[in-house]
Formats: C-alpha cells, structure tokens, sequence
C-alpha cells in the first residue's frame, strides 16, 4: 500500500491504517523528540501531543507540496518548541570556553558513536544549545529562521549554537580519553 | 579549519540521525501506551466538540417549552378580562331593558325572556352565551352566501370548550336591543323589528331582525342568534343580499380576536418503550443486537390550531436496558507467541470488538501450552455487551383528529426527534474459545460516556393517540408510534462506515390539562 493510500485510509478514520503510519514512522518522531529533551517521559509526553496533531491535523496535509514525512517531522518539532517555550524560560545560558578543535582521530571516533549515544550527548546539552543545535544541524534551519522560531536575536542563535558544538566536542574528547 | 570541523561534526551528527530504522535494542522505539493514549485522546475530544448540538437544542426547546407556559398564562388573563368587558355589555343591556321590543309568537317564548330579564347574569352564565352560537347545518350552508363564517363558529366552538361549555347545551334567552343592533350597522341599514322565530323540526328557535335600507327602500329579514354579545350567525332568510358590513361591525374585531386564539395543553408523559439497534459494521463479523425494554418519562404541550389539527411538543428522559453479541474468527499466528514477564509462554494478538455504541481495539495476551496451537487454528470470539442507556429525547409533531366518538377522540400523528445519550453503562464480556476449550473469559465494566462517540441523532415518527376526556380540563391519552432513526446513534472514528441506528416502538400514557 501506498503512503497516499495510507494516509487517504486514516483520514476515514480507519484504525489500520493508523497504525501502520504510525508504525512506519515512530522512530523518526521518536528521534526527534528525544532530541530536544533530557528526559524519556518528557519525549514521549510531547510524541504523545505530536501524535493527536499529526492525526487531527492530517487533512491540512497536502500531498502536492511536500512529503507527509517532512510536514509530520515539522509538526513534530513544533510541539517540541512549545514545550519548551512552556518549560524553558530562556534559552541564555554562561559562555563557555574556548573553542576546542576537533582532532583527526575524533571525527574516526563519531564515526563509529551509534546514533543512540549521539542522541544521549545531544541531550546532555543546557536545553537553549540542544534547541539551537537539532534546529540548525539536524532540522536544517538557518539562523534568521531559528530565531524567528525561538523568538531570539540572530546573533543568539549564532552563539548558542557554537556553544553547543563546542560542549559536544568536550563531550567528545571525554569520551575519546575513555 | 574551524568551519571545518564545525561542518565534519555537524555533518556527522545528520547522518547519523537521520537513519531512522528501528534500532536492534529498540531505544527509538516509543512505549506502545503512547500510541493508545494518543487515539483515546482523539476518541475524547471529538464528542465534545459534537455535545454542543444536543444542548443547544435542548435548551432551544426548553426555552419555547417555558414560553408556551408563558403564553397559556396570559392567553388565560386576557380571556378573564374580556370576561369582565362582556358583563358590563350585558348589564348595560339590561338596563336599556325598556328600550327593548320583543315580539314573541309563541307566548310562553315571551315569558321566558321576561323572567330572564330580571337575571343578573354572573360570569359563567356570560360564558355560556357568548359561546353558544349556532352552528349551521349542511342544508343551511350550501346555499348561504355567509358560510366563510363557518371557520370562525368553528373557532367558537374550541373556545366554548375552553371555557367548560358544551357546543350543544341549551342556550339561554336573549335580549335584543334596537340600539345595540343599530350601533352595529353600517349607516345604511336600520333595525326596524326584532320578533322570535318558533323552533322547526329542522331549526332551533331564533331572533329575527327586520332591517331597513333608506338607500335601497328595501326591507330585509336575518336570523340571529346570541344577540346581547352579537356572536351572531347570520342566516340569510329571505334573500342572498344581506350586508356583510353586518358581521364585520360591532363585536367582529372581539371575535377575530378569538377566532386567532390558539389553546396549550401541557401534559405529563409515562411510558414504555421496545427499541432495537440496527448496527452494521464493514468488518468480516456479526454484530447482533437483542430488543432492548425500558421506561420513559416526560412532559409536553399539545398547541390547537384549529378543530382537527394540533402540533404536539413534548420532552422526554428515557433509560433503555439492551444486549448486544458480536462473533468473529480468528486465526491463529505462532509468530505472535511469546514469553511474558513472568516467563509464561503467551500469545498476543489485536482484536476488534463491536457492540452498538462503540467497537474497541486492544492487544490481549492470552496463556497458551507449549505447540498446543498451530498456524492457522481457528479460534472463536464471542463477545457479548449488556447495555444501560440513558436517552434524552425531543419531540415535535403535528396531530390529526381523525375520529371522534363521544368522549373518544382518535389522533393520527407523526413528526421528528432529536435524541441524544446522557449517560451509558456497559458491561462488556469478551470470550475466545479453540473448540471447547476457553482460551480467554475476561469481563469488562465501564460507567460512563467519556470514551463513546456519540451524537445527536435525529429521528421520525409516525403513530396514533385515543384520547379519553375525563372533564372539561383533564383528559388521558394512549400514544403509540414507532419511531426510526435517520442518523446513527454512535459512529466509532475508528470503524468507517460503521452504522448502529436506534428504531423501535414507543407506548406511552398522557394525562394533560386543557385550560
């Protein structure tokens, strides 16, 4: 069956065909989710939210102007900024130190970093970084549109992202010296 | 080399997580629960979204219900005032007594009406003759150019009920007074005479006025009846060109007035009803539901709009008690076997279950016994749900007397409804079997609506009503109709196309006050 098929079926409320979308992209809405928070339960609470939009909210879905998983993924990220927004008063948080330099040996290292322990390093991250960082890296956001989202200055964005790489880099040589 | 490393470690980081496939530790796996708690939370904001139809109904309907009340109060004041207006009229005619010319052919006529002179009428006695006018017989009407009037004696005649005065009770004598009737000419026509007229064996005894036209030089001759309050009927005797300013002066205004009244009938309902659902699912199963029996209590008003028609509102709370099976097969799939936490060998599998008001989707575990099933077994589901219904229902219809005999009056009626559920209890028992043996007996109770997508459904009926009076106010009716759904009672979000209408018949008793 097709994924217009599919999602033609949930629309008619059929509770197959809600599972079998939701079964084929749990793990994407999931990683994401995770990505933007430090605890499970806060993951699967906001998963939880995502979900009912992505069902409630699938018939503003248009099939001609994207794909469904981009447009789930955005929603998906959406309610994890309103979480946030809720939970997270600012996103500010001190300057950190110099920047480190990712050594050859380090990038070998990442290469062989599952994507679960990516993740868990990700969520390590002071909660404004990790926002700022899946928007830009991992979403693929630019800067004017990160600040757009998180209601910050550009030059906040730019910062608080190079604040992010470089606590992912010391987390990284931490592991490295492990 | 910064934007070097800055773009390797950005880089690295995407790819990684952009591999979504389901890891061998299922780390990106979210817990199953979060999928379910998200589709009850859908299930839950939907008939929420939809109960605000059946209030704002309801309460649409409480309110006219509340105003009809209202109406029939005042209706009933006005009626006391007009009352009141019609003794001053009678004592006025009374004292213009010595004005008064009465010719009366037969002598013990004149009498009668002379020892009725002297009668102070009290107000039930002004009732009785303002509301005593003669109906014509067909013979009369046919060749009457005033048969248009026949409506308004018509309406007169629902006002004598009104007012606890039989249509064919004796009238009273009347007094005939040259200046009322002048009063109420147009200028051209004078009242010259008034003599009785003696009872036939075809007509009752009469007044008969003499007119005379200064116009025309011509002298006419009518009939009437009930002169002191001029409720008159007109019947022509001697010639078809008898004014028609006649009867639209005078007291006509009062009496149209009348004629526009329409009278409110509250009453109380109690009843017994047998209804079925028809439900029918596109799922390879059958659903089949069992007569459920139950009680209704109400109250109405029956609005008259004129002598055989009437519109008929009414509100009632109705608790229902049904039960409903549901089987299907189920194939067995040893690929879903597996051990449980407590190490036990068990196998799981999705089932559907449907019963009238919602179907439920749920994973069960199941015990099984080591190679006890193979591929392909074929187990039985037999579930079946006892249901308690609690139904608000709205009523709107039109009657029909078609029958009258004595104090029977026999109605036709039929009109719409809105229904919708207050409240539900269910008892839900879900049994799977492999031949004889029972793999799974377990029992399910839930006490309220909260999970069931419901709506307001509308309905059509079509029934009849005895109506026995047992006075002048209070009369007891026998309604039976059957009723049919034209929406479905419950549509499940999850099961297109799902229909479970609500039809049936509905018995009920009414006792209603006529004011």
């Amino acid at each position: 069956m097709t994924e217009n098929e599919i999602i033609s079926r949930v629309l008619k409320k059929e509770r197959a065909a809600q599972v079998q979308l939701y079964n084929r992209y749990q793990t994407t809405w999931y990683m994401i989710c995770l990505r933007y928070h430090q605890s499970k339960e806060d993951a699967q609470d906001v998963l939880q939210n995502a979900l009912i939009k992505i069902f409630t909210k699938l018939n503003q879905f248009d099939g001609e102007k994207g794909n469904f998983k981009s447009w789930s993924s955005k929603v998906v990220v959406n309610e994890n900024l309103m979480f946030l927004r809720k939970k997270v008063r600012s996103f500010k948080v001190d300057a950190l130190e110099d920047v480190l330099f990712i050594p050859d040996q380090v990038e070998s290292a990442l290469d062989i970093l599952s994507a679960e322990e990516l993740t868990k390093m990700i969520q390590k991250l002071p909660p404004g970084y990790r926002t700022v960082f899946n928007l830009y890296v991992i979403e693929g956001f630019n800067h004017q549109e990160v600040a757009d989202m998180l209601n910050i200055g550009i030059g906040t964005s730019k910062s608080q992202l190079s604040k992010a790489r470089k606590l992912l880099q010391k987390q990284l040589e931490t592991l490295l010296q492990e | 080399m910064l934007d070097k490393n800055n773009k390797e470690l950005d880089r690295l980081f995407r790819s990684k997580l952009q591999n979504n496939e389901v890891a061998d530790n299922k780390w990106n796996v979210p817990p199953l629960d979060v999928f379910e708690n998200a589709l009850s939370e859908i299930e839950e904001e939907q008939p929420k979204k939809k109960r605000r139809w059946p209030l704002l109904f309801l309460f649409g309907f409480g309110f006219m219900m509340l105003g009809g009340i209202g109406y029939l109060f005042y209706q009933n004041q006005s009626m006391i005032v007009e009352l009141d207006k019609k003794i001053e009229v009678l004592n006025k005619v009374q004292q213009e007594k010595e004005n008064t010319i009465i010719e009366s052919t037969p002598k013990n006529n004149t009498e009668k009406v002379e020892n009725n002179s002297n009668t102070i009428l009290t107000k039930k006695e002004v009732a009785a003759n303002i509301a005593t006018p003669k109906v014509l017989n067909k013979k009369e009407s046919k060749n009457n150019k005033y048969t248009n009037k026949k409506s308004s004696f018509e309406s007169i005649r629902s006002t004598t009920r009104a007012l606890g005065q039989s249509v064919n009770e004796p009238r009273s004598s009347n007094l005939i007074s040259n200046s009322i009737l002048n009063s109420n000419l147009k200028s051209d026509w004078k009242s010259v005479g008034i003599s009785k007229v003696a009872a036939t064996s075809t007509t009752e005894s009469s007044d008969r006025v003499e007119l005379y036209n200064a116009n025309l030089k011509t002298n006419n001759f009518i009939l009437l009846n009930n002169i002191p309050t001029l409720s008159f009927q007109i019947h022509n005797e001697f010639d078809d060109t008898l004014p028609i300013e006649f009867v639209e002066a005078g007291e006509k205004a009062k009496y149209k007035k009348e004629k526009d009244k329409t009278s409110w009938s509250p009453y109380l309902l109690f009843g017994a009803h047998a209804s079925k659902f028809k439900t029918s699912f596109p799922i390879d199963a059958s659903v089949t539901n069992e007569v459920g029996l139950g009680g209704q209590i109400g109250l109405g008003m029956t609005q008259s709009l004129s002598d055989r028609w009437s519109l008929d509102y009414s509100i009632a709370f109705r608790n229902m008690h049904t039960s409903s099976n549901y089987n299907c097969e189920l194939i067995y799939d040893k690929s879903e076997e597996g051990y449980n936490n407590s190490g036990e060998l068990v196998y799981n599998m999705d089932m559907v279950t449907v019963n009238p008001m919602y179907s439920v989707y749920q994973r069960v575990e199941m015990p099984v016994a080591e190679n006890e099933m193979e591929d392909g077994d074929i187990m039985l589901n037999d579930t079946k749900t006892k249901l308690v219904l609690n139904i608000l229902s709205a009523k709107a219809g039109a009657r029909y007397r078609a029958v009258n005999f004595g104090k029977f009056d026999l109605y036709l009626n039929g009109g719409l409804g809105a229904n919708t559920l207050l409240k539900s209890k269910d008892e839900m028992n879900m049994k799977v079997m492999f031949g004889d043996k029972v793999m799974m007996d377990k029992t399910a109770t839930t006490g309220s609506s909260a999970n069931v997508y419901h709506d307001l459904f509308l309905s059509g009926y079509l029934g009849v009503q005895l109506d026995y009076k047992l006075n002048n106010h209070f009369a007891i009716g026998l309604n039976s109709n059957y009723e049919q759904a034209f929406k479905s009672f419950f549509v499940h979000p999850m099961i297109n196309q799902g229909t479970s209408k609500l039809n049936g018949l509905n018995a009920s008793l009414r006792v209603g006050y006529n004011f």
